[in-house]
């Protein structure tokens, strides 16, 4: 047996055992992971400085604090959520007992990635714990200073059996896949969404797979600029560009292309200053492939500001394209990187149907200050989320779920909706055993059953 | 649109195909029955573009759910109340079809296929509007000025696969919850219950709006093929071997989906109870249908004690059922083909019959039968029986029950009897399941409250009620910005100060309010 395959069925003969069902258990397990971060701050903060040139800044406030608040919440409401759930019941079943009965589905894997390599990877695993279940944890090995932190950190907070984390790249993930688990977890890009359900469709395993896409901003005349832009410069180019739910390019009238860049520049050199290369809270590209990838799509292209790179350091220049043409490569993928496309659209009916004609996206953004705008824009496109008025921030509402439709993915989790993905919901019904004279009826023969009701 | 699917030559109508009885078992079998055919469903080659005989269909149902016809609340009520039209005129055309596929009784058509479907259509059509409602959502304090609410949106273009058990409630209930939730649906009835399927096929269409609708026909080969294009959902009931497929095929278009398969359902009987209730109870739901139920008690644990007590119980409930001669009778339903019929006559061998054991190939009648002395290895022991047949397992305790349940894949439900509400509580806590019922059969789900479901081998996802509309929606999470009080959310803007981060720790030491301070 690999040892792959020897971590999971420890994990899953520690499952059995019946470790994970008391509540206490698993929220001693969820404080454990709390001291964990609050102990290994520096030591996370390095790894993502390391990885993705990311300050203390980002790392609390774009990673450890969705973790931590997760945690909190979770603890906070786990007793409420694993309770039993009464339901409506009908004329029938008045003197029975009818719940929801919440129960762990058993052994989850969770797939993370390199974007946000500590929250993509830790919160589905504060969902998964908080129902009950053992979780087997594959880190990206693209970050790879994360990975190796976690793989260290984890096993000496939490469970070793049950919680165990597994490092690797291509074949250990491939490895992993052929373990049979009860639920898989898997972040990352289309592509590798399909291979991840293939993988599952053999043992009939339900997945939830957040995806990504090309997220457009619709940026309406009727809005203010500044303020649109700052918002919008502020989510695309966090990270550098790599955030699945980041604004990936930007649809307006062609009247107000040069004002949006204007702002975009001016919200960008606030940021950044002039030459972001030497701001200390600007990222990098993950790594030289990618860096290739993303300097490629800027190819003759319109370069309205920024436009260069440099393939040492993976640093691109926060940089903005006008009149992109929809036809063009950097139109085609997911940019993932600091480019922002502006593609000009001449009404509202035509920005709804460019969206409409491309994959259901991850995100989608509005700006305007006509509510009927933003009402049509939600009314006729689809998404896995919308924020109206700024960029990104709906997912960080724990009570609004986190997930895509479409390419962008399918499930979701964050809050609730994390221990409702990894839970099995069991329908309940008991009765006391009297004797049969109520339900008589019911039995064969059925000559004089026809009753209506 | 009916035409042009079995008219383009294709032999699409199963009266018309070899080997119609070839098809797959719609629940499981780890042992395969001789003569089946390897990988009826194997992968054939695409086929060229001008011989898919579904590309059109397909189309026009997108292009017609691109046109936001299905969207208002007053279409989506229409094609319900369409259906409820389809049920109350059509009542004994479909009780003669589900007569001719199943032998169903009269009794057994209106209370397991029509009424419950009634049911379903009425709660739909009462919460509609209720149910299509944006979901507010509590908000957190940086988010307090925002609006925050989950929007339910029709996924789109819906696949819904049925099966030939319950041909009508399994085709019509996920129906109900697809055309609630605003999608345009593809609705592929069994081929094996032909009858309900040519009703279905011929007269469904007539009330329903046909550029949102079409019912689509054939076997496996046919299924396949359909299941090349891209859905944007899809909603299988059937056995697991078959769902593996599907799901590998929804892979290749990352298709959510729901699949309701299904297990051998273990029945455990304690020590403490009424061993005349127990086996009314157990018998009703065994055999209804002709234990053709993905529900159905499939095998009974119980101690040998018990087993005594139980066997002359069941005799007496069976021939109160079904009278002395079950054959006559016409509550008893009939295996549904021959290839099923002959799988289960090759089970009456296992262990020894202790009650039953009689078949008449001409009719497709197999006795209600009960078997004791069964081994686990054995064939009975090994697939889902889906018929007649009720195998006795001994073990000596509550725990030996419950280990032997826990040894075995996660069925779509599971039964406890006993006068002890701790031991049915027990058996609850200790094992997993789709469904529990605690001393009866199927009734948890009759409850529209209760989601239907498997998990595990027994399926993922599940529906009825309010959960169709749920489960054929996408959960769209909306967050409307208040779009000036800059201020506020400034904090998150670079260059980051040090001092930023210190009011940041403080307010994550703190922990008493959200800190997204966005």
């Amino acid at each position: 047996m690999s040892k792959i395959s020897e971590v999971v069925q420890r994990a899953r003969a520690a499952f059995n055992l019946g470790k994970t069902r008391p509540l206490q258990f698993r929220i001693q397990q969820l404080e454990a992971l709390r001291c964990m971060i609050k102990e290994h701050e520096k030591d996370i903060v390095g790894a993502l400085t390391a990885d993705l040139h990311k300050n203390e800044w980002n790392a609390y406030y774009e990673e450890m604090v969705y973790v931590l608040e997760e945690i909190e919440y979770m603890i906070k409401k786990l007793p409420e959520w694993a309770a039993d759930e009464p339901v409506e019941k009908s004329l029938q079943t008045q003197q029975d007992e009818c719940y929801i009965h919440s129960e762990p589905l058993g052994v989850v894997l969770v797939i993370g990635t390199w974007n946000y390599p500590f929250t993509v990877t830790i919160q589905p695993m504060v969902g998964a714990i908080a129902a009950g279940n053992a979780v087997v944890t594959k880190p990206s090995e693209l970050s790879e200073n994360m990975a190796n932190l976690l793989a260290t950190i984890v096993p000496q907070y939490l469970d070793r059996d049950l919680y165990p984390v597994i490092t690797g790249g291509i074949p250990e993930t491939t490895e992993v896949l052929k373990e049979r688990f009860d639920h898989i977890l898997y972040t990352g890009n289309t592509a590798v969404g399909k291979i991840i359900m293939m993988a599952a469709a053999k043992h009939l395993t339900p997945v939830t797979l957040e995806l990504g896409g090309k997220n457009p901003c619709y940026v309406d005349k009727d809005c203010d600029l500044d303020i649109a832009c700052r918002r919008i410069a502020w989510g695309k180019f966090m990270n550098s560009g790599q955030t699945c739910v980041g604004p990936d390019y930007i649809l307006c009238d062609p009247s107000i292309q040069n004002q949006i860049v204007e702002k975009l520049k001016k919200s960008l050199k606030e940021f950044y200053g002039e030459d972001a290369k030497k701001s200390r809270d600007y990222g990098r590209i993950i790594n030289s492939r990618h860096f290739q990838r993303v300097m490629g799509l800027m190819e003759g292209q319109k370069v309205a500001y920024g436009g260069t790179g440099d393939a040492a350091t993976r640093y691109i220049a926060p940089t903005i394209l006008i009149d992109v043409d929809p036809k063009s490569p950097v139109m085609q993928e997911e940019i993932f990187g600091p480019v922002m496309p502006i593609m000009c659209v001449r009404s509202l009916e035509e920005a709804i149907q460019f969206i409409n004609q491309r994959e259901k996206p991850l995100a989608l953004y509005v700006f305007s200050l006509n509510d009927k705008v933003v009402k049509k824009v939600i009314a006729e496109t689809s998404s896995g989320g919308v924020t109206a008025n700024d960029v990104i921030v709906h997912i960080s509402v724990h009570s609004l779920p986190y997930g895509g439709v479409g390419n962008s993915g399918m499930g979701s989790y964050h809050g609730k909706k994390s221990f409702e993905t990894f839970s099995h919901r069991r329908s309940c019904l008991v009765r006391p055993l009297l004797n049969d004279e109520s339900l008589k009826a019911r039995y064969p023969p059925s000559m004089a059953k026809m009753t209506r009701h | 649109m009916l035409n042009h699917v079995t008219g383009s030559g294709w032999g699409l109508h199963p009266t018309g195909r070899k080997g119609a009885s070839a098809a797959p078992s719609p629940c499981p079998s780890r042992l395969k029955p001789p003569g089946e055919p390897e990988q009826v469903w194997a992968r054939r080659p695409l086929l060229p573009l001008r011989m898919d005989p579904y590309a059109d269909t397909l189309r026009r149902l997108r292009e017609a759910f691109s046109t936001g016809r299905t969207r208002p609340a007053e279409f989506r009520a229409a094609q319900l109340k369409g259906l409820r039209r389809f049920l109350q005129e059509n009542q004994q055309l479909l009780q003669e079809a589900l007569a001719q596929d199943l032998h169903k009784s009269t009794f057994e058509a209106e209370v397991s296929e029509i009424r419950i479907s009634e049911s379903e259509i009425d709660l739909a059509l009462r919460n509609l509007r209720s149910w299509m409602k944006d979901e507010k959502v509590p908000k957190n304090l940086a988010t307090q000025l925002d609006s925050a609410f989950i929007r339910k949106e029709p996924f789109g273009l819906v696949l819904i696969i049925a099966p030939w058990n319950y041909p009508v409630n399994l085709t019509l209930v996920p129906l109900v919850g697809a055309l609630a939730a605003g999608n345009c649906v593809v609705l592929k009835p069994s081929e094996f219950s032909r009858s309900t399927e040519k009703v279905l096929a011929e007269v469904l269409p007539r009330y329903l709006d046909q550029s949102c609708f079409a019912v689509v026909l054939g076997g496996p080969q046919e299924t396949g093929q359909l299941l090349e294009h891209k859905f944007d959902y899809i909603f299988f009931t059937g056995s697991p071997r078959v769902g593996r497929i599907v799901m590998a095929a929804a892979a290749k278009h990352l298709t959510p989906l729901t699949l309701e398969l299904g297990g051998k359902n273990p029945c455990y009987v304690d020590d403490d109870c009424d061993p005349q209730t127990v086996a009314n109870r157990v018998a009703f739901f065994r055999y209804f249908n002709s234990g053709q139920t993905c529900v159905a008690p499939d095998y009974v644990l119980c101690s040998p004690d018990t087993q005594e007590r139980l066997l002359p119980a069941l005799q007496s409930a069976i021939t109160r059922f079904y009278g002395d001669d079950p054959q006559s009778c016409p509550s008893l339903g009939r295996i549904i083909s021959d290839k099923h019929f002959q799988r289960l006559r090759g089970l009456l061998g296992c262990g020894r019959v202790a009650i039953g054991g009689q078949s008449d190939e001409s009719e497709r009648y197999i006795a209600p039968t009960v078997l004791v002395d069964v081994q686990e290895t054995e064939p009975v022991m090994q697939e889902e029986i889906f018929g007649p047949i009720l195998p006795i397992m001994n073990v000596r305790s509550l725990d030996e029950a419950i280990d032997f349940i826990n040894r075995r894949e996660k069925p779509l439900a599971l039964y406890a009897f006993s006068n002890s509400n701790q031991v049915v509580k027990r058996v609850l806590a200790q094992t997993s399941s789709g469904g529990f019922c605690g001393n009866d059969g199927f009734m948890h789900m009759t409850l529209a409250s209760l989601p239907f479901g498997g998990v595990g081998a027994s399926g993922m996802g599940s529906y009825h009620g309010k959960f169709s509309f749920d489960t054929f929606s996408h959960h769209r999470a909306c967050l409307l910005r208040h779009p000036g009080l800059e201020k506020i959310y400034s904090i998150r803007y670079p260059p980051y100060s040090p001092r930023n981060l210190r009011m940041l720790l403080v307010a994550m030491e703190g922990r008493s309010c959200s800190c997204t301070l966005l």
